[in-house]
């Protein structure tokens, strides 16, 4: 066997160009494929490890609870982790402060832990912990660990205020959101809260995680927290699912996943073609050298061997190469990605870092790598096998077979040498061009897409007027809280005229706008509605997905009403044309209502919309406003932001978006899509270039004879040189031909589709003029520099040494 | 027939040792199951134990009676509410608790090493394989040396020591191949024996041919002397037979130098090869009908009209003078054929002759001026060494061409002659 | 007559110490126009080298050559290969033409890359000389061996050249279609008055030729 394989070695050392192409082909391939593989990975394994992070680890929490109940849970298998949290009082101040406590593993759960600034949690019995801000506002300028601070306190509205001391065995972080904290919590130890609130008088919330075996998705996990809650004797309405972490941490990435395999997959078909492709090319050339091997008694099996470890031996060096260069430009690229997106991010959680490199991914890549090289060789070692030595000896490439009578011309130059060439091996010239064409038709797709992401006009999808926009934070279904849900916000309106005044006569602010917002009760559910005027409705309707009739003067007329998602429309059991009746709130009213569901937009940011006729008409027009734009000469945002955030800073349930931060989130969205794609689609067109290379190099290969001859009756350099120029530009020509006829209709096509889809950004469809202008230059180069190169290496054999041998 | 012998031999091998090695390798893996599935069961037998001894637990008060009774007997009963229980409160008891999964990791373990046991075995078990082979080749590589000996011409008288083989029938075969090789050396010592041979004759015959020239050198002399009119005349008739054949040189010689001058032209014209040919054989008819030798003359029905231009006293005379020759250089009773072969561009004449033949290192130099050759028989005959000149440059002239081969059987020569059709 | 090829001291040396190789050795020969030489030699001779090396394909690492009284390598690259496709007519062993064109294309291939007006005529009767008037639009390989030496013939006359360079044309050829191949190579070169050198190891040719000349281990023995 080691014969075989010094064979199978030397054959590469002797084909160098081939093996070189190959090498830099299976090199790019795994490369790109680790890239995915690691991309998909830590995109999944981020939001797995950082979901607890940011919404903290726990499935849920049952509010409530006895200790009785607590214990039932301990005994089930299903829960694996239980923490308790106990309201211990409140502190008499203007602002709303409750005092708690909790023990090390709802800490844990609820990252509360990674809030510790000074100190530590509260261990001795009159230890307390609370934020800087909530001891500035008592009074402690400078809090410090061991100082002692006095505090009036009762541990429920029906006992009497008494004061107490406390030690201060820690400080908090504050909080760095825009608007400033009305209310704050503070932590006290469990013999506090023991000594406050008898035996039979304690509940708790606890906070749990369940165990592995428990089968649970993000969709049923509420029912499984309800049917566990009844097991422990918890009633229903006690339980509160902690969705998001539920969503992010169980979600197995399955779309993820598909998409990455795909990509994969199409990457190991194009490798596969292309490495087969080089193989094959050269072969005519191989054919004789096999059949001599034949002939001196190797069989059938050692010939496949042959090929097969000639390809292997240069995978063993492609790809370690490609797994390493791989796995650096992945983090790389992974690491840059996450600071970006976190130094746009205003939030301060502090998410963990997680290693990119997974061994097991690695290995699977590299076992993905060596099957694609295996397809590959599998038809050219079929081939090689079944060659009779006599044949091997008389082979001569297929195509000749066909063809025997040309029409030709009548006088012969240089370029009628060209065309000939090219139409005596129409197949190969015609395969090679569409397998680069291929890679630039992706290329124009994609730059179609990329290129016409209008990021303007998806920021304005978020901030529809002006530079800011004030809208209410609002939940429709808050249980817990029941102040945070609408019609409660609603009752007492931040959003009110006199603010709406004071914003007004902020300097350097030139236009207020504002729309209202009503609360609907249909059926048990709470529901938001938007008040259109004519202007807002035109440019909802003319979004995407819109269904039914969505004309603002029939709306009015027949004081329809409109569904705001349509999409869901359906799953949410309604119909056009349906009659909705629904009761509406406002501040001060509720009224009734009936109407026609006349159509549906694409999306908008409640439940439904109606007209601000149709409002009038329901007398529902006092303060409900729900948004607030506000317009400012462009040198005076950073003022007007700092302005706004004061005036806003004692107000709850505010939300403020500036749209310039909206912005450079769409553009750096924007940016990381582009240079992801075109970062793929570099790799992807560099391997259908080996391709193209491999086809031209072997094409003046097998024709070394020949140009030795042409040279021996009188071709001069220069004509020779012009000669396979313009064969080069000729491929160039035929790729770029083809990446325009079929990419342009196709990207336009997908264009569409994305903009159906309501995909980030696309709007108006604009032609990619730049980007197809460097892909025709960037082909043209790389091609002329390979004649270049090309022609510059046949110069150097010398003419008698052509004419004599092939290589 | 060896190697057919040897594929056989190869095909029975192979196949015992393949079944060989199956019966081996069912043989272990068998074994190994065996020995997996015993100490899977006890663990699992152990994994219940715990589980039962846990599920009694939950049953009773009596812990420290309970522990009494089962070391004493040995077993653990009562134990179906505390299962119960126990499912109650979501253990499932063939599945996800930590004692199961631990169950579980031993099962790969045990597994995963038995496996590996395996392979290792395999590792064994296949290098011993490789190593019998080798010693096989190595036995079958000292018969083809012994071949290959023989084919260089060494051969050498090998005495009968026992040959080490393993392989009974590659022993067999090495010593047919011995026998074979002693054949061998009694044919080498009898080729040697010819070559010796014909050395001699060759210095015999080379002999031979001094002896006439040293007499026509003498008879020269001879007539410088006194001699008697009879004595005279024979000499002289000798001389006679050299003036003659002197004579036929300087014709040839005057015919040379005309053509050289210019002043003979060659006019070519169209017209039927055949007949041309024809003419030549017959005025040469009479000469071979003495010497009995028979001229044939085969060409295709279609080439006997063809064509070719040329001019037909000159051509004629050139195939006459390569007849001439046929006949004198040919003993008697032999042929001398004449052939039309249709080219592309030429028509192709060949002249064969059964004669003396002429010897390859002089085939360049019989077109020379005044060459003749130096064999006895030629020197016999009367020549100029002109005739072959003349005829090239004739040749030449027509803008054809002639060269001489072998004749048939390597006997005699072959001249070929191609004429242009236009 | 004319002194058409002439060589001074020309040699050509491959290697250095122990693995040197003198295939031409000090060559020194002259041919007159017209004459149709027969350069024979054994393989390995040195007499591919020397063809080569007249024909201005190989460079000679010491001595001249001179063609019509012109240094050859005194010409550039390019210069060169313009006088060669307007002085010289070559005809290799094998592979001789362009597999991707067709008979006719490659017998006007030369005029063509010279930008010369081509006198059909002439070539017309070349053709028709070789035998090649039903095989115009054939491919090579659908062509004998034979019939493929005629093309390249036919491709070396066509531009009439003043000398022929034939390399071993008849190598591959059976004995019948070898005669007639020399007998056309010589027929056409005394009508058109062109000189003829050609290789070959079988010295049968040799008998048709004008001049022999013979060469052994590089050196010119004859």
């Amino acid at each position: 066997m080691k014969s075989i394989t010094n064979l199978a070695i030397s054959n590469d050392k002797n084909n160098k160009t081939r093996s070189i192409l190959i090498i830099i082909t299976i090199l790019l391939s795994t490369m790109l494929l680790t890239v995915i593989a690691l991309i998909c990975y830590s995109s999944i394994a981020y939001n797995h490890k950082n979901a607890g992070a940011i919404y903290g680890s726990y499935y849920g929490t049952y509010a409530n609870i006895t200790e009785n109940q607590i214990h039932e849970m301990t005994l089930r298998n299903e829960f694996s982790d239980i923490g308790k949290i106990a309201y211990a009082g409140i502190v008499k101040s203007d602002n709303n402060v409750k005092m708690y406590w909790l023990d090390d593993t709802v800490r844990k759960l609820a990252n509360l832990n990674q809030n510790l600034e000074k100190g530590a949690f509260p261990k001795e019995a009159n230890d307390i912990i609370a934020q800087k801000a909530f001891y500035k506002s008592i009074g402690y300028n400078d809090p410090k660990v061991g100082e002692k601070i006095t505090l009036s306190c009762r541990a429920n509205n029906s006992s009497k205020y008494s004061n107490h001391t406390f030690v201060i065995c820690g400080i908090l972080k504050d909080s760095k959101s825009n608007v400033e904290q009305k209310g704050y919590q503070v932590y006290v130890s469990k013999e506090y809260y023991e000594s406050q609130v008898p035996k039979e008088k304690r509940y708790y919330s606890v906070y749990f995680r369940l165990n592995q075996s428990v089968r649970v998705t993000s969709d049923n996990a509420e029912d499984v927290l309800k049917k566990l809650a009844d097991k422990c004797g918890i009633a229903e309405n006690q339980v509160i699912t902690n969705n998001y972490y539920l969503i992010l941490s169980l979600d197995p990435g399955t779309e993820t996943i598909c998409g990455g395999l795909i990509i994969a997959a199409c990457i190991v078909l194009f490798s596969v073609i292309v490495i087969y492709n080089i193989f094959q090319v050269g072969i005519t050339q191989k054919i004789q050298e096999y059949g001599k091997i034949k002939a001196i008694g190797a069989t059938k099996k050692q010939l496949r061997a042959v090929v097969m470890r000639e390809g292997m031996t240069l995978a063993v060096i492609g790809i370690p190469i490609g797994l390493i260069g791989g796995s650096i430009v992945a983090n790389l690229g992974v690491k840059w990605m996450f600071h970006h997106a976190e130094e746009v991010r205003t939030s301060s959680i502090k998410t963990v870092e997680i290693s990119i490199i997974s061994i097991p991914l690695l290995v699977l890549v590299a076992m993905v790598s060596f099957i694609t090289v295996w397809l590959a060789l599998r038809k050219p070692m079929r081939i090689v096998s079944k060659i009779s030595p006599v044949e091997a000896m008389r082979y001569q490439e297929k195509n000749s077979k066909k063809a025997s009578i040309r029409k030709g011309y009548h006088t012969m130059g240089v370029k009628e040498m060209i065309f000939a060439s090219l139409s005596m091996n129409k197949k190969r010239t015609i395969m090679t061009v569409c397998t680069m064409g291929l890679s630039c038709v992706l290329f124009v797709v994609i730059a179609n897409l990329v290129g016409n992401i209008d990021n303007e006009y998806d920021a304005r999808q978020s901030v529809e007027y002006g530079q800011f926009m004030i809208n209410l934070d609002y939940s429709l279904d808050d249980k817990a809280y029941p102040e945070n849900n609408l019609d409660a916000i609603l009752k007492k309106n931040p959003l009110d005229s006199q603010l709406i005044q004071d914003i007004q006569s902020l300097e350097g602010v030139t236009s207020v706008r504002t729309r209202n917002i009503l609360t609907m009760r249909i059926g048990k559910k709470l529901n938001s509605v938007l008040v259109l005027d004519n202007e807002g409705f035109e440019h909802l309707g003319e979004g995407e997905n819109g269904k039914g009739n969505l004309d603002y003067d029939t709306a009015v007329k027949k004081d329809a009403i409109i569904f705001g998602w349509s999409y869901f429309i359906e799953d949410y059991g309604f119909k056009l044309n349906q009659k909705i009746m629904a009761e509406f709130y406002d501040a001060k009213d509720t009224v009734s209502f009936e109407g026609e569901l006349l159509g549906s937009f694409g999306n908008c940011d409640t439940d439904w919309a109606i007209t601000d006729k149709t409002c009038e008409k329901l007398g529902l027009e006092h303060n409900n406003v729900g948004y607030i734009w506000v317009d400012c000469k462009k040198n005076q945002i950073i003022k007007v932001k700092k302005e706004l955030e004061e005036l806003l800073r004692n107000l709850e349930h505010i939300e403020i978006q500036s749209y310039q931060d909206v912005l450079s989130m769409s553009r750096l969205g924007t940016e990381i899509l582009q240079l992801a794609c075109y970062a793929i689609l570099l790799i992807i067109g560099v391997i259908g270039f080996m391709n193209m290379a491999n086809t031209i190099i072997m094409g003046i290969i097998t024709r070394k004879r020949e140009f030795g001859v042409l040279q021996a009756i009188g071709m001069t350099n220069k004509q020779l040189n012009y000669m396979l120029q313009m064969e080069g530009i000729i491929f160039t020509f035929g790729t770029v031909l083809i990446a325009i006829m079929v990419g342009i209709p196709a990207g336009y096509g997908v264009f569409q589709y994305g903009r159906s889809h309501g995909w980030m950004g696309l709007h108006i469809y604009h032609f990619p003029c730049i980007e197809i202008f460097i892909m025709v230059v960037l082909l043209l180069v790389m091609q002329m520099v390979l004649s270049f190169l090309l022609s510059r290496n046949i110069r150097k054999e010398s003419l008698v040494e052509r004419i004599r041998n092939q290589e | 027939m060896g190697q057919g012998l040897r594929e056989g031999m190869r095909k029975k091998n192979g196949n015992n040792k393949y079944l060989r090695l199956i019966k081996q390798v069912a043989g272990l893996l068998l074994l190994i199951l065996l020995f997996d599935i015993s100490i899977l069961k006890i663990q699992y037998d152990n994994y219940q134990d715990k589980i039962l001894i846990i599920c009694k637990m939950m049953n009773d008060k009596d812990g420290l009676m309970k522990a009494s009774d089962i070391l004493k007997k040995g077993q653990i009963t009562n134990t179906t509410q505390g299962k119960e229980i126990l499912d109650k409160y979501g253990y499932k008891l063939s599945g996800d608790n930590e004692l199961y999964r631990r169950f579980q990791v031993q099962e790969i373990i045990i597994v995963g090493m038995s496996f590996l046991f395996v392979i290792i075995l395999f590792g064994i078990i296949y290098a011993l394989k490789v190593t019998n082979r080798k010693k096989t080749l190595n036995e079958l590589r000292t018969v083809e040396a012994l071949i290959e000996d023989y084919k260089r011409g060494v051969v050498e008288q090998k005495s009968y020591i026992e040959p080490p083989f393993q392989n009974e029938e590659l022993k067999n075969l090495y010593e047919e191949i011995c026998s074979l090789g002693d054949t061998l050396k009694l044919l080498n010592e009898r080729e040697s024996k010819e070559k010796e041979s014909t050395k001699e004759l060759v210095s015999d015959i080379s002999h031979q041919l001094k002896t006439p020239v040293a007499a026509l050198k003498t008879s020269f002399e001879i007539l410088q002397q006194d001699l008697s009119a009879e004595e005279r005349i024979e000499f002289t008739q000798r001389c006679n037979v050299q003036i003659l054949g002197i004579e036929n040189l300087l014709g040839a010689l005057i015919n040379i130098s005309r053509m050289e001058a210019g002043m003979i032209e060659i006019q070519l014209v169209n017209q039927c090869l055949f007949d041309t040919m024809l003419e030549a054989i017959n005025r040469v008819y009479e000469k071979a009908k003495e010497k009995h030798i028979e001229i044939e003359f085969e060409a295709k029905e279609e080439l006997k009209g063809i064509g070719i231009p040329h001019d037909k006293k000159w051509l004629c005379e050139a195939f006459i003078n390569l007849l001439e020759n046929a006949i004198k250089y040919s003993n008697q009773n032999k042929k001398i054929i004449l052939s039309m072969i249709k080219m592309v561009t030429f028509l192709r004449v060949e002249i064969c002759d059964e004669g003396i033949g002429i010897p390859q290192e002089e085939y360049n130099q019989i077109f020379q001026r005044f060459y003749r050759g130096n064999s006895a028989q030629i020197r016999k005959e009367s020549g100029s060494g002109i005739g072959l000149y003349l005829t090239r440059e004739i040749i030449s002239r027509h803008h054809g061409t002639i060269r001489v081969e072998p004749g048939l059987n390597k006997k005699g020569s072959k001249f070929i002659i191609q004429l242009p059709y236009k | 007559m004319k002194n058409i090829i002439r060589t001074e001291n020309l040699s050509k040396i491959y290697g250095k110490g122990d693995n040197l190789v003198k295939a031409v050795n000090n060559v020194n020969l002259s041919i007159m126009q017209g004459e149709f030489v027969a350069i024979i030699g054994k393989s390995g001779s040195g007499k591919s080298t020397l063809l080569h090396m007249l024909g201005g394909l190989d460079l000679p690492t010491e001595g001249k050559v001179y063609l019509r009284d012109q240094d050859l390598f005194q010409l550039k690259e390019d210069k060169l290969a313009v006088f060669r496709r307007r002085r010289i007519g070559f005809i290799f062993q094998s592979y001789n033409l362009v597999s991707s064109i067709n008979v006719w294309e490659n017998i006007v291939l030369p005029l063509g890359l010279d930008g010369k007006e081509m006198d059909e005529a002439f070539i017309r009767d070349i053709i028709a000389t070789l035998g090649l008037e039903s095989k115009l639009h054939n491919l090579p390989n659908t062509l004998s061996g034979g019939q493929q030496q005629r093309v390249a013939i036919a491709r070396a006359l066509a531009s009439k050249p003043d000398i022929i360079l034939a390399d071993e044309p008849t190598g591959n050829l059976d004995s019948k279609t070898s005669d007639e191949v020399i007998a056309l190579l010589k027929m056409s070169t005394q009508k058109y008055g062109q000189t003829l050198v050609m290789i070959t190891h079988d010295a049968d040719i040799a008998q048709i030729a004008d001049r022999t000349i013979i060469i052994e281990d590089g050196r010119v023995v004859e």
